[in-house]
């Protein structure tokens, strides 16, 4: 017993040294469980876009109608740099499941023979047709699709060297819980569409 | 180390405190002696070349490396890098008694720290899927930092201290940011946690990295406070303080390095206050004349305090 006071008296500093770091971490995991626990897990898939060129997004008009249904119409603006119309004007829709855990993938590609200026409804894809939606920003249960963590708020090397630092990663987000998605897309290019509605 | 060593060690260390002689003293006098001794000129020359020569075959061997690695298959690319690691740091434990090979100890384990870190990144990449950057650091640094306290316990190389010291605070600044910590609280924790294992480490044999560990863990002590702290009216005075504690410690480390950094962050953040409180202020000019006065202030307060850090 002496000879561990002895030891904690001589290395107090080295032993303050290596809590540290290991006291956050044990803290923020037990902190992290519990609100976990005391959080209902998010029930409502959602719906996004990401990836797309800016062009492309220019493009694309996905909205929400009254009944819930997804509507795609394509139009290109007479403005658009002719050199852009000749690039592919495609565009990929997500649909996550937080039951599932399964992102779904379905990509939109452009009416062939389209007319500058005029309004093209696009097919919803099959899966999507038959799902229903809410364009609010809020999921009924709470949640909203959000970037992980707006951190960093800007540091010394952020005013000596404008530098800043953000972590991107998408997640569903309620109180300070927040529930991962897997291979999570950046908050770059992500357009949020709707939350799937049950029945 | 030999009983003989540790006693002539003991009655050096009587001497200078005797004399009031410090230990930097004592290396300045042999490092200005060194070149008197015999055969210095030759063994210079040797030195230097049997460095160049190892430099060239390692250079070599790397661009050999380079230049085929896209016909490797995954388990050569494994093998070239982490094998390569391995060989050298089996190597290194092998020969570290025979003085014949005493100095290539300390290359063959900057290879082998460099090397076998490489190699579990490659293997990470070749054999799993995935884009989980900090999952991946956690399992490269975290068994990489027990490795190379293992071997320290056998071997007792300060270059053993800087690696495991290094790869553990990479494997908590990986776990710290899979557990979505703030990159500010990251920086402020390990900061602090890194200047106070610098302090124990410069009273132990395994110190010659120090200077650079203070360095390095202050300005990241430092960021990290600044970006918790900044933007906060009132409580952003708090970096004063902060910059205040970090000079004091400087002192009591007696650690030059430390108060350089201390130094360069309390004139960082006094150009952070000037620039969010007087800005807009037609006194703005004056400001900037008055922070070149502190700046005068602090850099004299600094080699008064350098003076006394012996």
């Amino acid at each position: 017993m002496d000879e561990k006071k002895s030891f904690l008296k001589e290395n107090f500093v080295l032993v303050l040294g290596i809590s540290l770091p290991m006291l956050l971490v044990i803290g923020v995991m037990a902190l992290q469980s519990f609100t976990r626990v005391i959080t209902e897990p998010p029930q409502y898939g959602v719906l996004f876009t990401h990836g797309a060129n800016h062009y492309s997004r220019e493009s694309y008009n996905l909205e929400i109608d009254d009944e819930g249904r997804l509507e795609i119409n394509f139009s290109v603006d007479e403005d658009m740099d002719p050199r852009y119309k000749k690039s592919k004007l495609e565009m990929e829709l997500f649909l996550y499941d937080p039951k599932t855990l399964e992102t779904v993938k379905y990509k939109l590609e452009a009416p062939e023979d389209y007319k500058d200026g005029e309004t093209v409804s696009i097919d919803v894809p099959e899966d999507l047709s038959v799902l229903r939606f809410s364009d609010k920003e809020t999921s009924p249960d709470g949640y909203i699709f959000d970037r992980r963590t707006r951190n960093s708020s800007g540091g010394l090397f952020t005013e000596m060297f404008g530098y800043r630092r953000y972590r991107n990663d998408m997640a569903l987000i309620k109180g300070g819980y927040a529930h991962d998605i897997p291979d999570a897309p950046s908050y770059y290019n992500t357009q949020f569409i709707g939350w799937v509605k049950h029945d | 180390m030999t009983n003989e060593k540790e006693i002539a060690l003991t009655e050096i260390v009587s001497i200078a405190e005797k004399h009031d002689i410090t230990a930097d003293e004592i290396a300045a006098r042999m490092l200005q002696d060194a070149p008197k001794q015999a055969n210095y000129k030759g063994n210079l020359m040797k030195t230097i070349f049997s460095y160049i020569g190892g430099l060239f075959i390692f250079a070599g061997l790397g661009f050999f490396v380079a230049m085929l690695w896209d016909d490797f298959t995954s388990p050569v690319r494994v093998a070239v890098t982490f094998g390569s690691g391995l060989i050298a740091l089996i190597m290194a434990i092998a020969t570290h008694k025979d003085p014949r090979y005493e100095k290539a100890v300390t290359p063959l384990l900057l290879i082998a720290a460099f090397l076998q870190p490489t190699g579990l990144f490659v293997f990470l990449s070749e054999y799993f899927e995935g884009d989980d950057v900090a999952l991946a650091a956690m399992v490269v640094f975290g068994p990489m930092a027990i490795q190379m306290a293992l071997v320290f316990t056998k071997l007792k190389r300060t270059s053993l201290v800087f690696f495991y010291t290094l790869f553990g605070y990479a494997f908590f600044s990986a776990l710290m940011h899979k557990l979505n910590i703030d990159y500010d609280v990251t920086a402020t924790v390990l900061g602090l946690s890194g200047l106070l294992i610098s302090y124990h480490y410069n009273k132990t044999p395994y110190r010659s990295f120090v200077p650079f560990t203070y360095f390095v863990f202050a300005m990241m002590f430092a960021c990290g406070t600044f970006s918790i702290l900044n933007d906060i009216p009132v409580v952003d005075f708090l970096l004063i303080g902060v910059a205040s504690g970090m000079i004091y410690m400087s002192v009591i480390a007696q650690s030059r390095s430390l108060l350089v950094a201390s130094v360069l962050v309390m004139i960082g953040y006094l150009g952070y206050f000037t620039a969010e409180y007087f800005f807009d202020l037609v006194a703005w000019p004056i400001a900037v004349i008055m922070m070149g006065f502190v700046m005068i202030g602090l850099s004299r307060y600094a080699v008064k305090l350098s003076a006394e850090i012996k």
